[in-house]
């Protein structure tokens, strides 16, 4: 009965063929089916054309999922633009990837006659729709949306990213423009200089050379050096000396010396240097403090709760915000909805997947009148829950008050960069120093402050901070076109650090919801069988649900008529057909006879015998036997899951002996664990996905979260990776741990620029030309090196780099 | 040698302009999204379509 497997024409997900077939393409859910259907029937074929498979899977939304796209006032919060006739939105589409979604969505008025114009950010994944209001609205947008395949992503309140330290890419441009044109400039009117023009030959043009070169390096040092000395200032208010310290002293002292030789008339000053200074340090910074405009690393729980949900009352059914509910409302909950907070089931049969709260993977079946606690996902049909809490009081919102999550972030005063450059700083402005008190000693004092100043110029430690920020930043850009995003590139340093790994298992090590199933035994006839997946296809149980999914049946009206199916909850299925009694479900359910075994697993009874058995167990995600095999040897490694034993023998099988595993824990658990490792001396890295590791994860030195899809929630993190790809995880620590040693390699060769500077500076001989050839040759070497140990290191950590993944 | 000076000024005046332009481009957007800009004109010919489309109902 099982089928050939083929590809989906729509989104490319693996499928039976032949099951779904509309002009002779196969799809693997009706949902990809109704978009080439729509799609077709309005002549657009050209979607399919521009890239094979373009779609991705089509998640079915719920009739009312969009209804609060009604309410007036958040309606106002989201458009950008309204009148009479018409209204202009931007929506967030994550799914957007390639150019046949930009074809498709530019061309959306193809579809819709009244919407008027839509445009896409593809940078951003945006959408910017204009639409007549007659006969249309922004609900129906989203839904029309959404059943092309691209459901919006609708945050009212969009958790604001610290602004503190982070660039505005925008601004940082114009900067960058800026001063680069002012270095060059510079740079070319020094070349009399360099060349060995003298003042005396020719005064007019000497003289000009030297003020327009003072004018141009004004907006070096007060628009682009800038944010170093207001960096500098608010350390000082700290009361310590931050990374920007020294350079805002090199670039003052250099100025300031540059424009009294220039009006002195004693020289050409350092101008060039101050500027490739400022310039290359600005360069660097842009490339390592880039942002990611469509991720987010410190989401809180609020954005995992729906905006509203349906209310039940006298009057009907209505959207109310999620804030506004109260005790003993009624809430009406779909398929696939979030409880929102603390309930009582009143009506329906409840199947509800905690496994993102817990992370416990099997799926709880609730008796009437039962609790379902907030952050649950209904894994059944429709639901209609008694509120017993308000949503801020919920079990949910409770760990959030931890103290780990008031943890203030580890400041750059403990990185290894920071330290390194106290004490060369340290260490320069003692030379400097004896330097001035030698030749004031020799009774030279203009040489004093000459070789002192210069000394400040030749050694400050930007190349130091030069080789930290670009080996950062190109490592940086290198992951994120991989699909792997850090916070900041602290995190390389942290991650570099790791000794201790902890895992959560539930998505994590295991593929949540996608279960191995395996055939116990199978002695049922054809017709028995699909009499079995008839009874079957009209449950919602989940295993059902796989069961039905696994056989690909469909279910035909009024081929079995007098049927009677009785659901026994908690237990199995039971059905009386012609002269047969059917039972489905547990082995203690159908044989009457205990069976202790965690395992879940379903059998199939006709009359008393048993004829039919599945064993679902989870299953490993790819790469990640090979990536224990690797981890093994060089950390320590333990396992910190919310679900129960039954997979302990699976796990003990990947996990080296010896490994801690616990079991059953609750959030709070997971971040105690943590903590207690971090007592004892480890630096401990947390890989997790769900909600019931978000404590643990921020606890965590590096806490790398894995995301299932591109608009699944995320956990506030350090990391955030795809999870198919955790069997990157080896490589990327190999690769941090690199890049620590290339900013030494690189600092190592910028000190012996500065010895050679040095050696004319304290003798007071540094002329211009030598400051202008050192400083050059030290940073464009420290960006080169950078850039060949980065290319190295990921080639030869990461197998197949040439393959670069989209973001 | 003064011409020095004067070509200097020019160069200056270039350099200029070419900045001016830079800066512009990068306030109106024009380095926001580098990916749809580059696909879009492909599609000329039907977006020529619809809009000819649109004008016709007006």
């Amino acid at each position: 009965m099982l089928s050939v497997k083929t590809q989906c024409y729509h989104c490319g997900e693996e499928c039976n063929e032949g099951l779904l077939t509309l002009a002779g393409k196969d799809f693997c859910c009706k949902g990809c089916m109704t978009v080439f259907q729509i799609l077709h029937q309005n002549e657009m074929d050209n979607y399919y054309c521009l890239n094979e498979k373009p779609g991705s899977t089509v998640q079915e939304i719920t009739e009312e999922k969009f209804a609060f796209l009604d309410e007036a006032d958040i309606k106002m919060q989201l458009l950008s633009f309204s009148n009479a006739k018409m209204e202009t939105v931007t929506l967030y589409l994550p799914q957007i990837h390639c150019s046949s979604c930009l074809w498709l969505l530019e061309h959306l008025n193809q579809l819709e006659s009244k919407i008027l114009q839509s445009q896409i950010n593809f940078a951003t994944k945006r959408i910017t729709v204009s639409y007549e209001t007659e006969g249309f609205s922004l609900r129906q947008l989203a839904e029309l949306l959404s059943k092309i395949g691209y459901e919006p992503h609708i945050e009212l309140n969009p958790a604001k990213e610290s602004t503190k330290g982070l660039y505005s890419s925008k601004q940082n441009t114009l900067k960058l423009g800026i001063i680069g044109f002012c270095f060059a400039n510079i740079m070319l009117i020094s070349f009399p200089e360099y060349l060995g023009m003298k003042h005396a030959e020719n005064p007019v043009m000497s003289n000009f050379f030297k003020w327009a070169n003072l004018l141009l390096s004004l907006p070096v040092v007060f628009y682009g050096g800038k944010e170093f000395f207001v960096n500098t200032w608010y350390s000082f208010h700290q009361r310590y000396l931050n990374i920007d310290a020294p350079i805002a002293l090199a670039i003052a002292v250099t100025f300031i010396r540059s424009v009294y030789e220039v009006v002195s008339q004693t020289g050409a000053g350092y101008f060039d240097s101050m500027s490739g200074i400022v310039f290359f340090m600005l360069l660097g910074r842009t490339l390592q403090n880039r942002t990611y405009s469509t991720l987010s690393f410190t989401k809180d729980y609020l954005s995992y709760f729906p905006i509203t949900v349906s209310k039940v009352d006298a009057s009907g059914i209505q959207q109310v915000k999620i804030e506004s509910i109260k005790e003993g409302d009624v809430l009406r909950i779909h398929h696939q909805e979030v409880i929102p907070t603390d309930c009582m089931l009143s009506k329906g049969d409840a199947y509800i997947d905690y496994s993102f709260i817990t992370g416990e993977a099997a799926i709880e079946s609730i008796p009437k009148a039962g609790l379902i606690y907030a952050g649950g996902k209904n894994a059944g049909g429709v639901l209609e829950l008694l509120v017993v809490k308000p949503f801020s009081q919920n079990s949910f919102t409770g760990m959030w008050n931890n103290k780990a999550f008031q943890k203030e972030e580890t400041s750059e005063r403990e990185l290894m960069t920071t330290k390194i450059s106290k004490y060369f700083s340290l260490v320069v402005v003692l030379i400097a120093l004896s330097s001035f008190v030698y030749w004031q000693w020799m009774g030279d004092a203009a040489r004093a402050w000459n070789a002192a100043t210069a000394v400040l110029i030749i050694a400050c430690p930007c190349t130091l901070l030069l080789t930290a920020t670009f080996t950062n930043g190109y490592l940086l850009d290198w992951l994120s076109r991989r699909g792997i995003f850090l916070k900041n590139a602290q995190v390389i340093e942290k991650i570099a650090n790791t000794n201790f790994i902890a895992f959560d298992k539930t998505g994590t090590i295991t593929d949540a919801g996608i279960q191995k199933l395996d055939e116990l035994q199978m002695d049922l006839t054809p017709q028995e069988l699909d009499l079995a997946l008839h009874i079957m296809s009209q449950s919602l149980h989940p295993l059902s649900m796989a069961l039905v999914k696994y056989y690909g049946y469909e279910a035909q009206e009024g081929k079995y008529e007098n049927i009677s199916i009785k659901e026994v909850l908690g237990k199995g299925l039971e059905a009386w057909y012609a002269d047969q009694h059917i039972k489905i479900g547990s082995y203690e359910f159908v044989s009457g006879q205990a069976k202790t075994n965690q395992q879940s697993e379903v059998w199939i009874c006709i009359d008393q015998k048993i004829k039919a058995g599945y064993g679902f167990s989870v299953k490993l995600k790819k790469g990640v036997l090979d990536l224990f095999q690797k981890l093994h040897p060089k950390f320590r490694l333990s396992l910190i899951s919310g679900d129960n034993n039954s997979a302990q023998k699976q796990m003990e099988k990947i996990f080296p002996e010896g490994s801690e595993m616990t079991f059953n824990c609750k959030p709070e658990e997971k971040l105690n664990l943590i903590a207690s490792l971090q007592e004892k001396g480890n630096k401990v890295m947390m890989i997790g996905d769900g909600l019931n590791d978000a404590g643990a994860l921020k606890q965590s030195d590096v806490g790398v979260a894995l995301v299932h899809n591109a608009f699944s929630f995320t956990p506030a993190c350090d990391v955030i990776m795809k999870a198919a790809d955790i069997h990157n995880l080896y490589a990327l620590i190999q690769t941090s741990r690199n890049a620590q040693r290339f900013i030494l390699i690189g600092f190592a060769y910028s000190i012996i620029f500065n010895f050679i500077g040095l050696s004319f500076a304290v003798m007071g001989n540094l002329v211009p030309l030598i400051a202008a050839i050192i400083m050059p040759a030290s940073s464009l070497g420290i960006i080169l090196i950078a850039f060949i140990s980065i290319q190295w290191a990921t080639r030869k950590n990461f197998d197949g780099s040439q393959e670069r993944l989209a973001h | 040698m003064i011409i020095v000076l004067f070509l200097l000024c020019i160069s200056l005046l270039v350099a200029g302009f070419f900045l001016v332009a830079f800066l512009w481009g990068v306030k109106s957007g024009q380095f926001e999204d580098d990916y749809s800009p580059a696909h879009r004109i492909f599609y000329e010919d039907e977006i020529v379509n619809t809009n000819s489309k649109k004008t016709d109902k007006e």
